[in-house]
């Protein structure tokens, strides 16, 4: 199997589709990151992100039922893989593992 | 409310979007689009759009490989298909593909001339910024346009305003004789270079610095093939070109300049799109010119404005600056107007009196003629085939009839239509570059210029692919309309209204030969103009009459050699005259006589000749007596022509022994000419005034070689002028050559109205054949009846022209008055000119008419004469 990656901008909107668990989609999604980050963020990149997220099958998806809103589409729903997740664990133990070998600097 | 998101920016994403992600995408699209909607409908359709542009990357796009296969099969259909009907019907697909190739070489040679007359200049870096100063003046109440201005001018302007970043002098030479040891090159193209020029126009030195160039004075800078003349072809290979001593010699009227010049730079030539044309520069005596003067308008001074600087600005502040350096009291003051010229303008918008501008410069007007004699032509073609194809439709109206009921859309069909036009049109245009690449040669001697077909340039070959779209769109629009709109159910009943389209075909027929006509009428009237202005008696006899310069030769080198041609049995006369004769231009206001009221002022022209002037030029006294060379006081007499003793308010007897004084020499009037043109037929004829003065200027001699002998005068003046004068040749003119040339565009101008009158003739009933035949076609049933009832082959010929005839008859009317008021206007640009004859209309009207009748009839008689058997048999 092909170790696949995680790209900075893709674990975030891994985090974000793992935080809104089943409800995820495009727009949530979206205005979860330009909360959290306080910037302006393109829907077209989170669309990518997803995309890439689904071939590296950290993600899978669904759609919803049919609406009047949204020009009559349906919502497509993101939720994690238990690839993603486990992903996502290696990521957080790594770094947290790193982050504790920084040595106590004062940067009084 | 619903709002909705732009409704192209959606049709764009389904049409590229792949099909799994246009649900998602659209719908989050839509969403964010909602939501923005109520705080900012505007900026939310502005970023659904953007946002859709963002989409528009490979992971998105629809791959090519099952990108709707059917429809290149379809496209390829579509030519497969047409041209099948193109080798079904010969002659149809003939017509139309030559007349289309013809009107597209034409539209095609007139690009290129277009295109090249407005690359004029452009290839300076910052022309955009370069602007000439030039200036009305105000001359005895003629307003005057001159395009040169006083030296001081452009140091002047840079010294008093800030946007003025650059400033350049240029001073007239009219030839010159480099002499470098033993090599001697005569060169007429001359110009007189402050340092500014080189560094305000692109024209790159080869050899030399050029902020070092003309610092210093006596230096002179030379063209690439000047320097091959002079230091042989391998100059470039001689390292101590600069600075080595080059001698000149001009004669500038009575001025000799003569010198050494320290070679300064070897420069490129100029481009032949460069409207300064010139092989040597010297730069100017820094003492010895006038170029400090602010009185003598000599030079032309152009200057540079920062960039992004508005000239309009300047312009006003132009209004009254002159002030600041002439007293308006001056009596030679003349109220001059400065005002800037653009860089671009001046090649196509030059119009200066006074020969003022001595570049090289063309005329817009031609311009616009040309363009819409070659666009007439193309349309002309256009017509032909949209009433073809229109008037053909029953042909194709089954295979419509079944493909919209298969399920064509009506829009498939007009592409389909398009396509057949634009294969139509991408033939022509190979004929037509094969019959531009044939005709360039043709064209280059009309225009004398040295046009080529850019074929391997990225940028022609768009421009041709952009011609070919909107010229088979064009073509093929109505047609596709047309012939996509038939309804299945009408065509396979048989319903077919035969007459649908034919007032429109009408109509296009009779604009076709509307513009014929008008274009006959054009040639017609600019040729007899011409003919006109050649043969109009000028008042002088221009035959046999040769124009010696004596610039090269001192005044009394130029007196013997006068009486050394008096003296030559071939040579009739020999006078010595201040001016050719061709377009005289020196004239002053320095001039007053007997009776002169304080405030009345007038222009005269001036000529200094000698006693054999009038006996050379043939030209006549009304009274008086001609200069006597043994009266000495006719040194200061004066003989005027009609004009001027008429402004006088003189009868021709009354101004004899009348005093004047010109330039304050005063004398009296001892005769007055018959008058005589002096200038073009564009000009009225002008007061004009002879002095006698020896002492005085003389720029030439004036030959009259006897009948037949004008090959041994002109060996005789060659030989005569080596006497005095052994390194520069003899420059001599045939005064009645040098006329014509005067004029030269409106020659060119007529050559090429008639020339494409003639192609509009042909394309024109190219058509007309065309729909001739079909017509005949379409009824040979009625004229099988027709004839089986009795009527002729005359009767039925009549019959199927007749409609035709009327048409052209039509367009005759409807181009006569236009074509009246075209060539009026043109005509009043002469102030000699014929008067508009209904002759002319009748003869331009009748000469497309018998070229139609003749295609008609043909056509219609052959139709008449078919065995009446076999038309009815079939059915």
């Amino acid at each position: 199997m092909i170790q696949h990656t995680l790209g900075e901008f893709e674990e975030l909107v891994l985090l974000m589709v793992a935080a809104n668990h089943d409800e995820a989609y495009g727009v949530i999604i979206l205005e979860g990151l330009e909360e959290n980050l306080k910037k302006k963020v393109n829907i077209s990149a989170v669309h990518v992100a997803l995309k890439r997220l689904t071939d590296k099958g950290f993600v899978k998806s669904r759609y919803g039922g049919i609406t009047t809103d949204r020009g009559g589409r349906r919502k497509k729903y993101y939720s994690i893989t238990a690839l993603g997740k486990k992903m996502l664990d290696n990521q957080y133990s790594l770094r947290t593992s790193i982050y504790k070998q920084i040595p106590k600097i004062s940067f009084g | 409310m619903k709002v909705y998101p732009p409704k192209f920016a959606v049709k764009f994403l389904r049409w590229f979007c792949r099909e799994e992600y246009v649900e998602e995408i659209e719908g989050d699209l839509t969403e964010i689009f909602e939501n923005q909607y109520i705080s900012s409908p505007r900026k939310a359709k502005w970023k659904f759009s953007w946002s859709v542009i963002k989409y528009f990357r490979p992971e998105f796009i629809k791959s090519l490989k099952n990108y709707q296969p059917n429809a290149i099969g379809m496209y390829k259909s579509y030519f497969k298909i047409g041209w099948r009907n193109l080798i079904k019907s010969k002659v149809y697909s003939l017509i139309n593909i030559s007349g289309l190739a013809i009107g597209l070489a034409c539209a095609l040679a007139i690009g290129l001339f277009i295109q090249d007359e407005f690359s004029y200049d452009r290839f300076h870096r910052n022309a955009s910024d370069i602007y000439r100063v030039v200036q009305q003046q105000n001359q005895a109440g003629e307003l005057y346009q001159v395009a040169s201005s006083p030296g001081p001018m452009g140091e002047a302007l840079k010294a008093d305003f800030p946007e003025v970043v650059k400033s350049c002098l240029l001073g007239y030479q009219r030839s010159g004789v480099l002499q470098q040891g033993t090599v001697t090159v005569e060169s007429s193209a001359i110009t007189m270079a402050d340092a500014g020029f080189l560094k305000m126009f692109d024209f790159p030195l080869i050899l030399g610095n050029p902020d070092k160039v003309f610092t210093e004075p006596n230096q002179v800078v030379i063209t690439d093939r000047i320097a091959a003349n002079l230091f042989g072809r391998d100059w470039m290979s001689n390292g101590h070109l600069l600075g080595k001593t080059i001698s000149y010699n001009s004669r500038e009227g009575e001025r000799t300049l003569t010198g050494e010049l320290t070679l300064a730079g070897v420069v490129k030539e100029p481009p032949t799109n460069s409207h300064l044309q010139f092989e040597v520069i010297l730069t100017f005596n820094p003492n010895g010119d006038n170029n400090k003067n602010w009185m003598s308008n000599n030079y032309l001074t152009y200057i540079q404005l920062a960039h992004g600087s508005n000239p309009a600005d300047l312009n006003r502040k132009l209004d009254g600056y002159i002030k600041k350096f002439v007293s308006p009291d001056d009596a030679n003051f003349t109220k001059p107007i400065f005002y800037l010229q653009p860089l671009t303008d001046i090649y196509l918008h030059s119009d200066f009196d006074f020969h003022t501008d001595w570049t090289k410069t063309s005329n817009i007007v031609n311009v616009r003629i040309f363009l819409a004699v070659g666009m007439i032509v193309l349309l002309i073609a256009i017509f032909n085939f949209i009433n073809l194809s229109t008037a053909r439709a029953m042909r194709r109206a089954k295979e419509v009839g079944i493909r919209k009921t298969i399920g064509a859309y009506q829009s498939q069909l007009m592409t389909q239509f398009l396509s057949e036009s634009f294969l139509i049109t991408g033939i022509s245009v190979i004929l037509a570059l094969a019959l531009v690449s044939l005709e360039l040669p043709f064209l280059n001697a009309l225009t004398s210029k040295s046009l080529t077909l850019p074929v391997t340039e990225f940028n022609f070959a768009v421009a041709l692919l952009l011609f070919i779209t909107i010229v088979s769109l064009m073509a093929g629009f109505y047609p596709s309309i047309y012939l996509s709109g038939f309804q299945p159910s009408k065509v396979f009943k048989g319903v077919f209204d035969i007459h649908s389209g034919r007032r429109f075909r009408q109509v296009l027929v009779v604009t076709q030969f509307t513009f014929t006509v008008i274009l006959v009428v054009g040639s017609i009237v600019i040729y007899k103009q011409l003919a006109f202005l050649s043969d109009k008696n000028l008042g002088f006899d221009k035959s046999q009459l040769i124009y010696v310069e004596t610039d090269n030769l001192s005044k009394e080198h130029a007196q013997l050699l006068k009486l050394d041609l008096q003296k030559q049995s071939a040579i009739i006369g020999a006078t010595s005259t201040s001016n050719s004769l061709i377009d005289v231009i020196n004239s002053t206001l320095g001039f007053e006589w007997e009776g002169k009221l304080p405030e009345d002022k007038f222009v005269i022209t001036q000529l200094n000749v000698d006693p054999w002037y009038l006996s050379t030029t043939g030209m006549k006294l009304i009274s008086g007596r001609n200069f006597n060379i043994e009266i000495l006081t006719d040194t200061t007499a004066y003989i005027i022509n009609e004009s001027a003793a008429r402004r006088m308010g003189w009868t021709p007897v009354e101004a004899l022994e009348k005093s004047c004084t010109l330039h304050d020499a005063k004398g009296p009037i001892i005769g007055v000419v018959e008058d005589f043109h002096f200038r073009p037929m564009t000009a009225a004829i002008e007061p004009l005034i002879f002095s006698y003065m020896p002492s005085r200027y003389y720029s030439g001699i004036m030959v009259k070689a006897g009948p037949n002998q004008v090959r041994e005068s002109i060996a005789l003046i060659e030989q005569l002028h080596k006497k005095y004068e052994v390194i520069a040749p003899v420059h001599y003119t045939f005064v009645d050559e040098q006329l014509e040339n005067q004029y030269r565009f409106e020659q060119r101008t007529g050559k090429v109205v008639f020339l494409f009158s003639m192609l509009a003739i042909f394309v024109a009933c190219l058509g007309l054949y065309g729909l001739a035949t079909f017509n005949a076609e379409r009824r040979t049933k009625e004229i099988g009846i027709r004839k089986v009832m009795g009527a002729s082959v005359m009767n039925v010929g009549a019959l199927l022209s007749r409609d035709f005839i009327y048409l052209i008859v039509l367009s005759i009317i409807i181009a006569s008055p236009l074509g009246y008021m075209l060539m009026r206007t043109w005509l009043e640009g002469f102030v000699y000119r014929i008067e508009l004859d209904w002759r002319f209309f009748v003869a331009a009207g009748s000469l497309p008419l018998s070229v139609a009748i003749l295609t008609v009839f043909y056509q219609a008689v052959t139709a008449a004469r078919m065995d009446p058997v076999k038309s009815l048999r079939s059915e």
